[in-house]
């Protein structure tokens, strides 16, 4: 999809009728808009929000979302039938040219805000053609779901790097990436209304046994329901602590008192991540080394016993065997030795050979001690290799700690030092952060718990379901109705393995846009990739000495990142979502019809928490994806911002937006040097409040 | 072994999904048809209906 142009009515703060024409050649293909804070910039993104999408599109930073109509003309309106709000967005998808057209009057605005009129035309050989289910054709040609990648406030989408946000990383996947099809099917399979109601079906023909085991299934998911449920709840309790967390990092890191502490401090809490992950590797290790080797050990007297044995019967000569009983006996029974002399009983010959039998040695037996001895070197070899084993892990599990205790005793103190600092921003910002990371803990801790409540009712859903399956049904409906209940709940398990499968196969695809991204902005030396778990993570590679062994090696280490770096991190992350998608039809998957799409960027303040990495963006984002719509305010601007984007030669287009109100923004500008003379941007109106949409020469 | 190397066309997912017996993926054929027309709808009360027709024609 490319954007071509949007004309906004009466929408929100822009009153009258406002145009864009967005810039769509791909050698040009950045559309800047520079407004000041407060100047209208949330709400062009709303305005192409609300195009697509309706009330159901709205940022959840809009305020008043039943006000759409430009207040001061929904307040002088004597026609509430005819005065409205207006978005039309004019756009290219795959090649159709479509007119998107959505209006909502002021007498629907005071019944339902919610409920507009929308208008979808393709344009087939210059005729307009008006799709019938418009806004079934729109979720067709840009889902819902991806609009948040696609359409987002730069600085609110830092979350996409949290460690705990995995699942969100898993579902932006699937979404952008067509897999939503086999989610959606496989929730609708597992639906109460289809698995319920074979269930119900079941129950009714089936025996008395089976229908108990039913009513206990079902039991366990209502309880699956409501742990689920827990756990979302949690999950946003986590994510909000998080960015308030994120948000005290970030002051006390601006704070010249607590800057450095600050910056060490989550240093030290990466490495204690760290260390923390890999104690409990070693720990693994050592339980699995106890349970699957440490017979060796403990088989010392054992296999001193046996060597013992061996020894002696080698001493006596009896292993190995000088001659064979087996063949004593063969020429016993033949009665003729291989001399040829006749062994009759009661011959002297034959009592000679008999003699014999006392010394001669058993083949089995023979065997079984060359066995016997072999498995007693071998375990004695697997003993020592158990021990050193032992040893080094458990030295190793001992050093962790110690440098664990280090980080924490280090941490403790920077806690300590910060408390205690005169600077009262800082010893405010030190308390409040203590008490999030108390509450973070205890989540976190409500987080584990929940999770194995889940998996252990879901140990029994799968027990109960084999249970069920397993008992045989007398009655022919019953067992049909046992057929239909297995053949869903495997088609969705089937679906989901196929899922998961699609999904691992596209990371490290994804890894290598996601990384290829990266370095051009951060340079030589980091990397980022979404880890096996569908983390994101900044990695930077480590040169250490090891003392004892007189050696160098190389670690890989995860980087803390800032809330910059996370922003960053995140806005790769789409833009590499973004150009797998337009490249979709070249990776395999089972889905049919899955063809490359073109998706335009528009972002709200890209820039913001960028600090050092605001060059490396600037000079990046226009190759970012086919389109790029840009809102900007002239501090994130002037500077690098501008320098980068200017020598990118890829400007297309260039909007600003006046501000016609009683009181400007603290932080936004009068006046801005955006064009050869300063521009105007800021008009004191103390009637009416709105914005104006100009356009600036490239 | 085909399953260890699977060819862009046969991709692992494919070949998890010819290993379900010939019902299953005639059901999951169905289903996905089905939903690939309203997948993207708030409402859609009937695609419950349909996947529950489509498990009854199939399995007998």
């Amino acid at each position: 999809m490319i954007l071509e142009r949007i004309t906004i009515e009466n929408f929100r703060q822009f009153r009258g009728k406002q145009e864009i024409f967005f810039a769509t050649i791909p050698t040009r293909n950045v559309t800047l808009i520079h407004a000041e804070n407060g100047f209208g910039k949330t709400a062009l993104l709303n305005a192409l929000l609300w195009g697509f999408y309706g009330h159901e599109g709205l940022t959840e930073d809009l305020p008043r979302k039943e006000s759409i109509i430009h207040e001061g003309t929904a307040a002088r309106s004597r026609t509430p039938a005819t005065t409205s709000a207006k978005v039309t967005i004019w756009f290219t998808h795959d090649g159709e040219k479509y007119r998107l057209e959505r209006e909502l009057t002021l007498e629907q605005q005071q019944l339902d805000a919610k409920k507009t009129d929308v208008v979808l035309e393709l344009n087939k050989d210059g005729m307009p053609i008006a799709e019938r289910h418009p806004q079934q054709r729109i979720q067709a040609l840009m889902p819902f779901g991806i609009s948040g990648f696609l359409f987002f406030n730069g600085e609110r989408i830092d979350h996409l790097a949290m460690e705990e946000n995995a699942p969100l990383i898993t579902d932006a996947i699937r979404q952008m990436l067509g897999l939503k099809l086999l989610q959606t099917a496989i929730d609708d399979l597992r639906h109460q209304s289809v698995l319920g109601k074979l269930r119900n079906e079941l129950r009714e023909r089936t025996s008395a046994e089976k229908q108990a085991k039913i009513d206990e299934q079902t039991r366990v998911d209502d309880d699956i329901t409501e742990w689920g449920k827990r756990k979302d709840t949690n999950q946003k309790n986590i994510q909000a602590t998080d960015a308030e967390l994120a948000s005290v990092n970030s002051k006390l890191e601006m704070n010249r008192e607590a800057h450095h502490l600050q910056l060490r401090r989550a240093s030290l809490e990466k490495q204690e991540q760290g260390l923390i992950e890999r104690l409990t590797t070693a720990t693994k290790r050592l339980g699995q080394i106890v349970a699957e080797d440490s017979y060796a050990l403990f088989a010392g007297d054992l296999v001193k016993r046996g060597r013992e044995i061996v020894d002696k019967l080698r001493s006596e000569g009896k292993i190995p065997a000088r001659v064979l009983n087996s063949f004593l006996k063969e020429l016993l029974d033949g009665h003729r030795c291989i001399c040829k002399r006749h062994l009759d009983d009661g011959s002297v010959e034959r009592k000679a050979v008999e003699e014999l039998m006392h010394y001669a040695g058993d083949q089995q037996f023979n065997n079984a001690v060359g066995a016997l001895d072999n498995a007693l070197g071998r375990i004695e070899e697997g003993a020592e290799h158990t021990r050193r084993t032992l040893q080094e892990t458990n030295a190793e599990r001992l050093k962790i700690n110690d440098d664990l205790k280090a980080v924490r005793e280090e941490l403790a103190e920077i806690h300590h030092k910060l408390g205690g600092k005169a600077d009262e921003e800082v010893h405010k910002l030190e308390d409040t952060r203590e008490k999030l990371a108390l509450k973070q803990r205890e989540l976190l801790a409500e987080q584990v718990k929940i999770d194995l409540k889940l998996e252990e009712l879901q140990k029994r859903r799968e027990e109960l379901r084999k249970e069920i399956k397993d008992i045989t049904d007398s009655e022919a409906d019953a067992q049909k109705a046992q057929r239909r209940l297995t053949a869903v709940e495997e088609a969705a398990a089937t679906l989901q393995h196929i899922l998961d499968i699609e999904t691992a196969e596209l990371r490290p695809i994804l890894n290598e846009e996601i990384d290829q991204h990266f370095r051009k902005i951060i340079g030589i030396g980091y990397w980022a990739e979404l880890s096996d778990d569908f983390k994101l993570k900044i990695m930077k590679r480590l040169d250490v000495s090891d003392a004892a062994s007189d050696t160098a090696r190389s670690l890989n280490m995860e980087v803390a990142l800032s809330q910059g770096q996370r922003q960053v991190t995140s806005l790769v992350f789409i833009a590499s979502l973004v150009a797998l998608a337009r490249r979709r039809s070249e990776i395999g998957t089972i889905i049919k019809g899955l063809t490359g799409s073109e998706y335009p960027m528009v972002m709200d303040s890209p820039f913001g928490q960028l600090s050092q990495f605001r060059p490396g963006v600037a000079r990046w984002i226009p190759k970012l994806a086919p389109q790029v719509i840009i809102f900007v305010s002239s501090t994130q601007y002037e500077g690098d911002v501008a320098k980068e984007l200017k020598d990118s030669s890829r400007i297309g287009k260039r909007y600003y937006l006046t501000y016609h109100g009683p009181e400007i923004h603290p932080d936004a500008k009068r006046e801005l040097k955006i064009a050869r003379s300063p521009v105007t941007v800021y008009f004191e109106e103390r009637r009416d409040e709105y914005t104006e949409i100009c356009e600036l020469e490239t | 072994m085909p399953a260890e190397n699977p060819t862009p066309t046969e991709t692992r997912s494919r070949l998890e999904f010819q290993k379900a017996p010939e019902e299953i993926r005639e059901l999951i054929k169905a289903v996905l048809h089905e939903e690939r027309a309203v997948m993207h709808l708030r409402r859609r009360d009937d695609i419950y209906v349909k996947i529950l027709q489509h498990a009854k024609r199939l399995v007998q």
